[in-house]
């Protein structure tokens, strides 16, 4: 039964107006953290809260002046391992996650596989971290890049993997199928056929990979100690100090770390909701 | 599969062999594979021996005036750094510093303690907190070993030096003056009638009464008791102003736990008889709110640290410059008589295989001169002479008013228990306080269970003590 | 089919290199620190100290209640989102969609730091509060409110995560069956409860998966936050774990902890696997 139109407006209005409360519970701390970032520490945390002050840019100025340590470095730090991270995981998961989602390998090596990746991605990243620096002490990697985004598989690998594995599974082997009748080889099949209707998929693990080492601390604190391979996260901890917390620096620091992220996921966004090109087909 | 070998040879032919493309097809891809794992490695390597070479180079080149020191962060850094910069002028020696976060740096100078590492000339490390770590177990070298002929200049405030001596043997030398100071607006005190801060637990809460005011709102002493080390650390000072202690001696063999004797019970309640001047989010107070409360002109002050000190002049980040004063923390009435301000000093120590000790030691003692601590107070730091903080031409200006409180301070200044397991005791005992502190459990029950808990961690860890005796009503 | 099976090894083999290589060792390191120190079998007298230590046991407790109310949460708030979200089309549906991302994005540190001022007594939240005549409330420093501001803040946090997977299967999923049904005069809840639901069930198991593994490990905001007080409302396993090995510098029992911990995880995400998702459908 058709809902009657002045009822039909008044859900459109009710579904628009939740829709702006979301946005608003959401972005009003995040609104808040360019505020602190404009402005210095007598009028942070005070009684009232002052909603607008004068915006002073001194922070971002002290911060890529190096004041407060080489964020020039850091950021390329950052952008440069969880970029690497990322496609490693990409490069290394996709095709273990077709394998695992079209059972190309026995049951149980399966079953075995997934769980390892379960178990690793348990583990707390503070566990992982002294092991680590082990490892990649011995191997004269400590405090580079690539230990890094070695570490960070750790984090990423798993998830890429299940969450690719996820997405292949929602493709019907009946496209395999049909594609391998008409004459494709299995990987012509995966290149052809599934992985182009698996993109948003893969898009939303990329996105989801980078968020993941993009704001990683322990194993970025352990690993590293200079600005030859320290990350953003690493800088902007250095603000909360024993006796004080710096939270306007931080704050411009942080905004500063967010950019690219946001960056990438509007970028990405649009594929996610695409859809797929060539639809379904019967 | 034999049928497959028959159709090796890589031909391009469109034969309908969909095994033979898939050969093809495979070998080609695990190639461009093969060639990713390659680049991966070949990256790694690279990087690895780059990194290892630059090593090697460093250690082959690197002047053989060059120090390495470890720092934990603070805002002391800038005065510790200009220290190091002069001293390079003076000498041409270079400083490496490696800086981390507290935590991060202690977990690093433990660990590299432990394996015996050689990378660092001196540490900056916070004694009264795990410093009994390093001296216990002798994993940095006691200062008369590298020169017999030391002695303690008369005029370095004797508690910065004892708080990095254990047994009698001295491994760490103090760089930061910190400690224990109350900071109050003389201002509201005057206009509220007091001629100077209060001195007692009973005067605090005269002034307390008088200058609170809920509705504005303004505060007046405030508690920090957020579930850090610093609620042990600022209830501490009331305690052993009570004439208790946590345990009976500082550094054994005598661990019987004292925090439930009548004295200690007297610090603990006067403690939290500061509280309805608080403000309400205490239990969860650190020291930057509870500076960021008397900046902004919301609270008539609190026990905190020197190391907080400069914020009170800066007008970025306080409302009211110059009206903040600081004075020793409060005496509790019946008791010893005499603040007890607990000390918060950072010391250098000379790891057992540091490559440099000599040049390392002669550093320490010349930024432990008179001139060179002045320099390094005039530019902000916390100095440890007496020569300097009662030196006329700095306290002539207004900006060190707070010289002669640091002074008395560190010269009354208290030590914490040196016990390599001092963190984890704290730990055991920050909840119950902070649920005496909220009102959930009584003080004694909460400081008796606390007992409890700490007794075992000793008994567990193999600490001597005679028999807990748990306080009464 | 021989050949597939040899693709298939082969397909999985570079990821089961880099796992064997790099995180087996680890964890092998864990389990061995946990038993042995100084060439000493202490597993079972650290299983012992497990036994009777007071605080993992609060530790415990207070991270499941963490676990459940926050990742509860998170799905039915990110299934919402989506769902409210996913259909829009043109630049400003694009915009809130990628608004709707910015907590997930946001450092730990930071996240935890700027809630510590949103939930200081003068901070905004009570501002709002005040504004709608519900009083001030000491989030942080309430014993019984710590837990739930910290499970907040989680949630406000990780939602994005639920909702990017919901957006995906939704814009993955055929229209076929769900235009059918609307024609055969389905009303929207129906389609949504017996179509789009059962359809999106894998990628909801999943998203359940990381969010339920990633809340065991939560502590980076919680550490600032509260620093797991007050009077330890707000210790969960992590943090616990965390202060033993980094603050005590006792590795074993760490160790020990952290695979306590795993084990709870895994044991955790297998019933709520169980009991709840496979219930969806």
């Amino acid at each position: 039964m058709p809902a009657r139109p002045w009822r039909r407006s008044l859900l459109r209005g009710l579904r628009r107006a939740t829709v702006v409360v979301v946005l608003l519970y959401t972005v009003t701390p995040i609104l808040w953290v360019v505020a602190i970032s404009l402005r210095d520490p007598v009028r942070t945390m005070t009684i009232p809260p002052e909603l607008l002050v004068r915006p002073t840019f001194h922070h971002y100025r002290d911060l890529f002046a190096g004041i407060w340590g080489n964020f020039a470095a850091y950021y390329v730090n950052t952008v440069i391992v969880c970029g690497l991270a990322v496609l490693l995981s990409l490069a290394v998961g996709m095709p273990a996650a077709f394998g695992l989602s079209r059972a190309m390998v026995r049951q149980r090596w399966a079953n075995v596989f997934l769980g390892t990746m379960t178990v690793i991605y348990a583990i707390p990243p503070i566990s992982l971290t002294i092991p680590f620096y082990d490892i990649f002490s011995s191997l004269g990697l400590f405090d580079t890049r690539t230990a890094l985004v070695l570490a960070y598989q750790s984090r990423v690998l798993p998830f890429a993997v299940w969450m690719m594995k996820t997405f292949f599974d929602e493709i019907p082997r009946e496209l395999d199928d049909a594609g391998m009748v008409d004459g494709l080889s299995r990987v012509q099949v995966a290149l052809h056929v599934v992985l182009p209707l698996s993109l948003p998929g893969i898009f939303a693990t990329a996105v989801f990979c980078l968020i993941l080492v993009w704001n990683d601390l322990p194993l970025a604190l352990v690993l590293t100690s200079t600005p030859q391979a320290q990350t953003l996260t690493v800088g902007i901890l250095a603000f909360v100090q024993e006796n004080v917390t710096l939270w306007n620096p931080m704050s411009a620091a942080a905004v500063v770390a967010l950019v690219p992220v946001i960056f990438f996921v509007l970028l990405i966004q649009r594929r996610l909701v695409q859809g797929f090109g060539s639809g379904l087909k019967g | 599969m034999s049928h497959k070998r028959q159709s090796q040879p890589a031909s391009r032919a469109k034969g309908r062999t969909r095994g033979h493309r898939a050969e093809a097809k495979m070998s080609r891809r695990e190639f461009v594979r093969n060639l990713g794992v390659a680049a991966i490695v070949a990256g790694a390597t690279a990087e690895g021996s780059w990194s290892a070479l630059r090593a090697v180079a460093y250690a082959a080149t690197s002047p053989a005036k060059e120090l390495s020191v470890a720092l934990s962060l603070g805002p002391w850094n800038g005065s510790v750094e200009y220290l190091f910069k002069k001293y390079g002028e003076a000498t041409g020696t270079t400083f490496k510093t490696t800086k981390a976060p507290y935590i991060e740096h202690y977990r690093r100078m433990v660990q590299a303690m432990q394996r015996q590492d050689a990378s660092y000339d001196f540490i900056v490390i916070d004694p009264a907190m795990y410093g009994t770590i390093f001296f216990k177990n002798k994993l940095v070298t006691p200062i008369k070993e590298i020169d017999p002929s030391w002695k303690p200049d008369p005029n370095l405030i004797e508690p910065h030096i004892k708080v990095g001596t254990y047994e009698g043997v001295t491994y760490a030398l103090p760089i930061v003056g910190n400690t224990q100071l109350l900071f109050y607006r003389s201002d509201v005190t005057r206009a509220a009638g007091f001629a100077g801060p209060p001195k007692t637990i009973n005067e605090m809460i005269e002034v307390n009464k008088k200058v609170t005011d809920t509705e504005r709102p303004f505060y007046g002493c405030i508690v920090p008791a957020k579930a850090n080390y610093d609620i042990v650390y600022t209830s501490l000072a009331y305690v052993k102003s009570a004439g208790g202690d946590i345990f009976s001696t500082d550094s054994g063999p005598d661990w019987t736990i004292r925090f439930t004797s009548p004295e200690s019970i007297k610090g603990y309640k006067a403690w939290l008889s500061l509280r309805p001047w608080s403000s309400p989010d205490s239990a969860n107070v650190h020291w930057a709110e509870l500076m960021n409360y008397i900046l902004t002109d919301r609270a008539w002050g609190g026990l905190t640290v020197a190391a907080q000190v400069f914020q009170i002049d800066d007008p970025k980040f306080s409302k009211v410059p110059g009206k903040i004063d600081v004075a020793m923390p409060l005496i509790i009435d019946g008791g010893s008589g005499k603040p007890a301000p607990i000390l918060g000093t950072w010391s250098m120590a000379i790891p057992l295989r540091a490559p440099r000790k000599g040049e390392a030691l002669a550093f320490m003692k010349w930024a432990l001169t008179r001139e060179n601590q002045r320099d390094f107070a005039l530019q902000g730091g916390i100095a440890v002479r007496r020569d300097v903080l009662t030196d006329p031409a700095l306290t002539k200006d207004p900006k060190n008013r707070w010289f002669a409180a640091e002074l008395e301070s560190s010269a009354l200044g208290q030590l914490r228990p040196q016990m390599e397991h001092w963190i984890e005791v704290q730990d055991r005992m920050v909840p119950y306080l902070q649920k005496a502190f909220t009102n959930e459990m009584p003080l004694v029950a909460a400081l008796n269970a606390a007992a409890k808990d700490v007794q075992e961690l000793l008994d567990r860890y193999g600490y001597k003590h005679g028999p807990l005796q748990l306080a009464k009503e | 089919m021989g050949g597939s099976k040899r693709t298939g090894i082969l397909l999985l083999l570079p990821a089961a290199i880099l796992i064997a290589v790099l995180m087996l060792y680890p964890l092998g390191h864990m389990v061995g620190m946990a038993a042995v120190q100084n060439g000493k079998w202490v597993l079972t007298r650290s299983g012992l100290v497990l036994s009777r230590d007071g605080v993992f046991w609060r530790a415990l407790w207070n991270t499941l209640i963490f676990v459940v109310a926050s990742v509860t949460a998170e799905m039915a708030t990110g299934l919402v989102f989506a769902l409210l979200l996913w259909e829009g089309r043109g630049r400003a549906a694009n915009f809130a969609r990628g608004l709707i991302l910015l907590p997930s994005m946001l450092s730990p540190t930071v996240v935890g730091i700027v809630w510590l001022l949103l939930f200081y007594p003068f901070g905004l939240v009570n501002w709002g509060t005040t504004l709608l005549g519900l009083g001030r409330l000491q989030y942080l420093a309430d014993p019984r409110l710590a837990m739930a501001s910290v499970i907040f803040v989680d949630i406000w946090q990780w939602t994005p995560f639920v909702f990017i997977f919901v957006l995906a299967g939704l814009t993955g999923m055929p229209v076929e069956p769900r235009e059918a049904a609307l024609v055969d005069g389905a009303s929207a809840w129906q389609v949504f409860r017996y179509i789009t639901l059962p359809l999106l069930r894998p990628t909801l198991a999943a998203a359940l998966m990381f969010r339920v593994i990633d809340a065991f490990r939560a502590f980076d905001k919680i550490l600032i936050m509260t620093n797991g007080g007050p009077a330890e409302v707000t210790t969960i396993l992590s943090i616990y774990l965390y202060k033993v090995s980094f603050h005590y510098q006792n590795w074993n029992y760490g160790a020990l902890l952290a695979l306590v911990l795993i084990a709870v995880t895994l044991a955790f995400h297998w019933t709520y696997n169980r009991l709840v998702v496979r219930r969806l459908a």
